[in-house]
Order: structure tokens, then sequence, then C-alpha cells
């Protein structure tokens, strides 16, 4: 019964906000990814493309501030120095004065010591944006169109990625992202990157991306990275993954040559039957009451003896 | 604290035990499984438990100060002073990137080395006995620290225990 009433709440919010979304209000921070085919003296820190409290609950405020102006902007500040430093130490390299993107697709053309600090910062850089585009509330939480169509052919269905997916995610040791990215060829697959390291250092071209360092969500779950990845399922913007999926072909000169037929638009508030689908990430999550027996009845176990729900003061 | 003892020191335990269970159905996995199982397996066998349990034995509420005289003889013979040891086990620790420990170690030759690793990479995989640890994966600081790993870096002096590290190498040596 309160599912329902949950469910019916959520679609009456939908429906309110439906009809003011449009893909006139995309904004360039949803387009942040872009700037990396171009030349640039200095890249400048993109800004979200929604609130720090925007995410809540599944992404909470106080991780998306830190994860944003901390960490993003750190490697962003540090790759920009070392591309400085590299364009003034070998002015005469050609690789130096092209786009982040040829920088990052050719790593190996890049002389040390400022590789290793390309590698991390630049992909650093790069992996944020996607990261953070890829995430929004209330919009379309599973595939649609062309890319539906791919994620149903390669993994058997949407529910079969996520469980793919998230399995990646639990089991990637250390620090690192998982992906969703497609190849030259629009095969889509699932591949993890360690560290920073990027897809396009190998030919690769980013969709949809989840980060696991640790940073991305102790503040919020602690050491529990499977109610993180959970959570993560309610915000990841297929909308944008669509778009992205778009762009990229079209930086590689593999658009098709009609529109497509259908026109999405990839800001728009979700119809009914999608909205059941997005329920998934948000139902996966739900915490389960725990129960315990107390003078012969079943009781909610106490708040203070359940293990480690709240962060330590 | 509590949570990088009770939760992930747990959890790298309680995954070892759970391993081990399975041992005796070895023979019925395949080898891609076995392969599987086995290489995460050692890693937390050899290194997750090890690493962390040399931890928590050299800190202590009531550390700090400088190594004892004879550590103290030992690093700076193998870096010139105590502040440039200092300094490089600062730089190993916060130049880490991603997740890792930064060690200081007694090597084959019996000389103190200082250098970081990898995740749970431990020194005793090149042959190395390491007489003190310092944690930088990222949750053994981000509550209290966020990203300023620095500042969890120095912070953390303030708390080794000079006499275990002592101890271990004592050990090491002899």
């Amino acid at each position: 019964m309160a599912g329902g009433v949950t469910v019916c709440v959520l679609l009456v919010s939908v429906l309110a906000v439906g009809s003011s979304s449009s893909t006139d209000q995309l904004l360039p921070e949803d387009t942040a990814y872009e700037m990396i085919t171009e030349y640039r003296d200095n890249y400048p820190p993109p800004n979200l493309p929604y609130a720090y409290d925007a995410l809540e609950p599944f992404v909470n405020e106080a991780t998306l501030k830190v994860h944003h102006q901390g960490h993003h902007r750190a490697y962003c500040t540090k790759m920009n120095a070392a591309l400085k430093e590299w364009r003034k130490q070998d002015p005469e390299s050609q690789l130096a004065k092209s786009s982040l993107y040829d920088i990052m697709k050719n790593l190996s053309g890049v002389p040390e010591p400022w590789r290793t600090a390309i590698r991390n910062n630049g992909g650093g850089f790069i992996n944020h944006i996607f990261y953070f585009v890829t995430m929004r509330n209330k919009v379309y939480t599973a595939p649609m169109g062309e890319l539906a169509k791919q994620v149903n052919a390669t993994f058997g269905g949407y529910e079969r990625f996520m469980e793919e997916f998230g399995e990646a995610a639990r089991n990637l040791f250390g620090s690192g992202y998982v992906w969703l990215v497609e190849d030259e060829e629009r095969n889509i697959s699932i591949i993890n990157t360690a560290n920073q390291d990027s897809p396009i250092s190998d030919g690769l071209y980013p969709l949809l991306v989840l980060d696991v360092w640790e940073h991305a969500y102790y503040l919020q779950h602690m050491n529990r990275r499977t109610n993180y990845i959970g959570k993560w399922w309610g915000v990841a913007h297929w909308g944008a993954v669509s778009r992205i999926q778009e762009w990229w072909r079209k930086v590689r000169g593999d658009e098709d040559e009609e529109d497509d037929e259908e026109e999405y638009d990839w800001e728009k508030e979700v119809p009914e039957e999608k909205m059941r689908r997005s329920m998934i990430g948000r139902k996966r999550f739900q915490r389960k009451r725990r129960r315990v027996e107390v003078g012969g009845k079943m009781r909610d176990k106490p708040r203070a003896t359940r293990s480690c729900n709240s962060p330590l003061v | 604290m509590q949570i990088h003892h009770g939760k992930h020191h747990q959890a790298y335990i309680t995954n070892v035990n759970t391993a081990l269970e399975g041992l005796d159905d070895l023979a019925a996995l395949s080898v891609e499984d076995l392969l599987r199982n086995v290489d995460q397996l050692l890693s937390i066998m050899v290194a997750d438990m090890p690493n962390h349990s040399l931890f928590w034995t050299i800190m202590s509420p009531n550390g700090g100060g400088n190594p004892t005289p004879e550590v103290a003889a030992a690093i700076e013979s193998a870096c010139g002073s105590l502040e440039a040891a200092k300094e490089q086990f600062v730089t190993a620790a916060t130049t880490r990137f991603g997740s890792g420990w930064a060690w200081v170690v007694v090597d084959e030759t019996g000389s103190i080395q200082i250098y970081s690793t990898a995740n749970q990479d431990s020194p005793i995989m090149q042959g190395h006995t390491p007489i003190l640890g310092l944690d930088v994966w990222e949750h053994a600081y981000y509550l209290n620290y966020q990203n300023l790993r620095p500042a969890y870096i120095e912070a953390w002096t303030n708390v080794i225990n000079w006499e275990e590290v002592a101890r271990r190498y004592a050990a090491a040596k002899g």
C-alpha cells in the first residue's frame, strides 16, 4: 500500500516537472565533455549541471561537494599545470598542441615526466566529467532507443546488464572505475579501469561510468560499496548516455546518415511505463527493517545496535 | 578507526574464512574458477590481513616523538638524517596514486628502505620486512580528512608506536 502511494506521488511529481524540461534547457555543464576534443591553454573546471543536493537521497550533498570541489578541481589544476609545463619544455611537440582527447588517446607519445601526470590528472579530469553528467534525479533511469536495443542484444536485458555492471563494480579491487563503453564497430561492453586510467587511452568511447574510488562513497556509505552501487542506479542518467553516444559517433565520423525516426528528449521526465523500470534501482536499495524478538514479540531492532548506520562523529 | 578495524579488517578475515571453507570443494571447481578465487584469496591472505595487523600494532595513543636510538641510527645511515627520512616517507605516502601503503622496511641486506606500494601489495612480496606501515587507502582517512591526505599523514606521525617499530626492527635483524 505504502509502495503504491509512493509510486503515485512520484508519478505526480514526474508529470508536474515533465512539462518544464526540454532539450532547450540543456546546460553547457551537461555537455562539459565536449571541450576535451578542443585544444585549450587551460581547461576550466566545469560546474555540476545540478545543485549539490540535487541527487539526494541517492548521492548526498556532502559527498558531491568534496568530490567536485576537492577531487575534481585538484585533478583539473594539476592537469593544466602538467600540460603547461610540457608545452613550455617541449615546444616542438605536435601532440602537446593537440586536444586533450588526442593526448589521452596517444599517451605513449607523451614524454615523462609529464606522461604520468597527464595520465593521472587528465584521466581524473575527464573521468569525473563523465561521472557527474551521467547522474541525474528523476529522469530516464533505463536505456532507450538504440541503446536499449544494444543492451538487450549484448547483455540479454537491462536487469542482466545491471547485474553484470554491479558485479564488476563490487569486484574492482582498489581504486578505479567501471564503464559502459562503445567501440569503433558500435559494440558495447563493460570494462574496468584502475586508478584514473581512461577508456579513451584504449581507443574506446566511454558512455556510462561509475566511480568506485572510496572517495565517491565513503562519507555516505563508509565501506558498503554495494549500498552505494544500489543507490547509484537510481540516478544513472541514460538520456545523457544516449546523448554522449551520439556525440562520440559524431567525433569519430560515424554518424547515421538519416536522423533516427524517434526523437528523444533526453532530459525529459519519464513516462509511466519507464518509471516503473526506474524504480528498480530505488527498490533495490530500500532498507529492510531489522526485526528481533523481544519478550516473545517481533520488534524493530533498536537503531543504536544496528551495525554502523550513521557516520561516526 | 572503528570502521577501519571493525569493518574492513573484519571483512578481509571473513572473506579468508569463507574461502578456506570452500577449499574442500577445490576439486569440483573449474580451472577458471580456481584461478579467480585463488588470486583474490592469495592477495587477501598474503597482504590485506598482515598489512592491517601490522598497522594496528605500530600505532599507540602514547605514540609520536622520535624513533628509538637503534632504529634512528639505521634510518640515518640509509637516508642521511631523520628529517630526510621523514620527507621521503611523507612523499611516498602523498604521491602513492590511488590506493596503497607507505612503508619503512628492512631489506634483504639489512638496510632501511622507504617506499610505497599499490593496493594491498606488501613489501614481503619483495622479500623485505616491513617495520612501519601507513595505510593511504582513502578509507583510512576519508571520514576525518576527506581529500586532505597530507593532513592525515602529518597527524598520523603523532601516533607512531616507536617501541613496536624497534621490536620489529630487532626481529628483522636478528
